[in-house]
């Protein structure tokens, strides 16, 4: 573990997640649960398969990091059980590598993640319902899906923390991306 | 003061062109002032929406810039910390307000006494969609004081701020005030210009007069031993005396004159080691191409295909106000955005291109013209040279029909529309490229296609590019392009 961590310590971006305080477990699981609701919304956009986080982790030199707290979580959103209750752990390694591979996924989805919020800005802006459009439309329903088994949010909420969150996506994919998710997480876990 | 303004970076994000100037000046040591900033930027937004009379362009200097990128940064972490609408999982989570609250306190004690003079710029939230960015003391050529930005517009200068901050980091060498050793190199220059210009007319003049008076350089030898560190020595003046035949010394006269050397041939090359493999050198791989500055009405030219058959030209689309230029920094190799096609200069003819590096040509050719250009192209069999570039193939015509009957363009545009379509080899969308910030601003309205459904037959060819080109008035044009490998998206 401790060569990985080694590895993982060349990535230039992962000296950009500094940290002056350890959070405690209580928040840990906080920042777990955001991480793992971006992934969600990041997978219900992307239309991923679910290999690709497995995949991104390995590309990255972060799959060891990750791999225990990626099952987990893909079995969480499979699962038909309400796990809210019960947030799922993590570690700071395991928080640093995701930060990394949900930025540099975002990266890549950034020309989808753009058109999505221009596309939902448009609606807003001539007072449509967004979800009426086809992208907008897809999102939202895998959005649901998906966040259904992690989630206690009463579905009524779930349509604008879906749309927030591409709005959210769409900085974490910019110049930097990744060291504003991380402080927004540190932000989250407070 | 005598200066010159030079362009040092530019950073064009789809809506905005952020611009950082230095100045040259060649009489700086007269200025009373000590020289600290001499990096200056401009910003402008772009936005298609507006006729360029209306376009906005700040402009400030170094200190400001850095200003205005804490705000901007600072403002995103705060949005991105705000709740959607009390989402209760959330209990940390704040509203922008909340958020901008604590923002506003923090800057109050952390504020810096040196800037009371300044009025600083502000971001506003007007609602989670539009945020208001008021100038401070930021000059703009407009009357307005402050501008109402989109989530994309705010991404689009977060994305150039940030680039030029870690510029900044990356090269603090780049932005650096002249130092005062510079500052003499250059006052020394100046003195050279100076003199090499009056000295043939003074000197000369005063020699005639009074051959005893020595010029002014020689009674400052601190100035001399400078001057003398920058001009190369002069060799005298020839003299009208006679040059002395050299004569051989007695002890070498007697000696019997030396035969001339046999005629040198080439050598030989050693034989090669049969043992040793040969190694090919790796082909040249040609430089990116230079930082062109913009033109006014710059145009976008591709490639048309030499076709016998019936393929429109490309329509020029004319952005005035916009950058079309390729103007991301060389150096910063953070993600690039994409952009509209550069105007490339003329590239040297490719003597080889390997399969990994196929090179783009960008350089229009008239389908008449003598196709003498692309003879130059390496005939090995390259991805470049497999997909032919004078065949079209049916999935340019399937696409055209396909948009002319979705497409009505909307009473506002005024602007003509481009897409690069990449297509799967199912017939699919593989990938969607909007040239320009009017593409991007329209996609939605354009019945494009969802990625991954097919709506076209499969094609024969590896993911063909086909440029799609949607008029305001309704025209839908439609060639394959030069298929390419693309960089990493960003």
């Amino acid at each position: 573990m401790s060569a990985n961590v080694a590895t993982s310590r060349l990535n230039p971006q992962w000296e950009d997640l500094s940290l002056a305080n350890t959070p405690n477990s209580e928040q840990l699981r906080e920042i777990a649960h955001y991480l793992g609701t971006i992934c969600v919304a990041l997978s219900a956009l992307g239309n991923f398969a679910p290999e690709i986080w497995v995949n991104t982790a390995q590309n990255l030199d972060l799959e060891p990091m990750v791999k225990d707290w990626l099952g987990n979580w893909q079995i969480g959103q499979s699962s038909a059980r309400n796990t809210s209750t019960d947030k799922q752990d993590i570690n700071l390694e395991e928080a640093r590598s995701l930060v990394l591979i949900i930025s540099h996924l975002a990266q890549q989805e950034q020309e989808l993640i753009r058109r999505a919020v221009s596309l939902l800005e448009q609606r807003i802006s001539e007072d449509k319902p967004p979800e009426q459009t086809a992208l907008l439309g897809n999102y939202l329903d895998k959005f649901r899906n998906l966040a259904a088994n992690s989630s206690s949010t009463p579905s009524e909420k779930l349509a604008p923390l879906a749309f927030k969150l591409l709005i959210d996506l769409l900085f974490y994919s910019g110049v930097n991306g990744h060291r504003r998710l991380w402080l927004a997480i540190l932000d989250h876990a407070r | 003061m005598l200066s010159s303004d030079f362009l040092i970076r530019r950073y064009s994000p789809p809506t905005c062109t952020l611009e950082i100037w230095g100045q040259n000046s060649f009489f700086v040591w007269q200025s009373s002032r000590k020289v600290i900033n001499e990096t200056t930027f401009k910003l402008h937004f772009d936005d298609p929406k507006l006729p360029d009379t209306q376009q906005i362009t700040l402009s400030g200097d170094r200190i400001e810039l850095q200003y205005l990128c804490d705000v901007v940064t600072s403002y995103i972490q705060n949005l991105v910390r705000v709740c959607a609408d009390n989402f209760s999982d959330h209990s940390n989570c704040l509203t922008l307000e909340q958020a901008q609250e604590q923002k506003a306190v923090v800057s109050e004690e952390e504020k810096e006494p040196q800037w009371p003079e300044i009025e600083l710029p502000k971001l506003k939230p007007v609602n989670l969609y539009h945020h208001k960015l008021d100038f401070g003391s930021l000059n703009s050529d407009k009357i307005q004081s402050s501008i109402n930005l989109s989530i994309c517009q705010l991404f689009d200068l977060a994305n150039a701020l940030e680039e030029y901050n870690n510029d900044v980091e990356s090269f603090p060498g780049l932005y650096a005030a002249k130092t005062r050793k510079k500052i003499l190199v250059w006052g020394s220059v100046a003195a050279v210009i100076i003199l090499g210009v009056s000295t043939p007319l003074v000197g000369v003049k005063l020699g005639l007069l009074n051959p005893q008076i020595s010029f002014n350089n020689r009674q400052s030898p601190s100035n001399q031993s400078n001057l003398r560190e920058i001009l190369p020595p002069v060799p005298p003046p020839p003299n009208t005396e006679e040059v002395p035949s050299p004569e051989l010394p007695p002890t070498l006269a007697e000696q019997e004159p030396l035969s001339p050397p046999d005629n040198i041939t080439p050598a030989e090359a050693p034989p090669r080691n049969p043992d040793v493999e040969v190694v090919v050198p790796p082909s040249r791989v040609l430089p990116p191409p230079p930082n062109v500055p913009p033109a006014p009405e710059q145009t976008t030219i591709v490639v048309t295909p030499h076709s016998p058959e019936n393929i429109t030209p490309p329509q020029v689309s004319r952005q005035p106000g916009q950058n079309m230029a390729n103007p991301y920094p060389v150096l910063a190799d953070q993600g690039m955005l994409s952009y509209t096609v550069p105007t490339l200069p003329d590239l040297p003819p490719l003597v080889a291109s390997s399969p990994a590096n196929p090179q783009p040509n960008y350089n229009p050719v008239p389908p008449n013209q003598d196709n003498s250009s692309l003879s130059r192209l390496p005939r090995e069999k390259t991805p470049l040279a497999k997909n032919s570039l004078l065949d079209t193939i049916p999935q340019v015509a399937e696409v055209r029909e396909y948009f002319q009957e979705r497409w009505q363009p909307p009473e506002k545009l005024q602007q003509t529309l481009e897409y690069r379509l990449i297509l799967a080899p199912d017939g699919s969308l593989a990938r969607i490229n909007p040239l320009g910030g009017a593409a991007r601003l329209y996609l939605d309205r354009t019945n494009m296609p969802l990625i991954g459904e097919s709506f076209v037959s499969a094609p024969e060819v590896e993911n063909p590019q086909i440029r799609l080109v949607l008029g305001p008035d309704g025209t839908v044009k439609t060639f394959l392009e030069p298929n390419q490998l693309t960089s990493s998206r960003s």
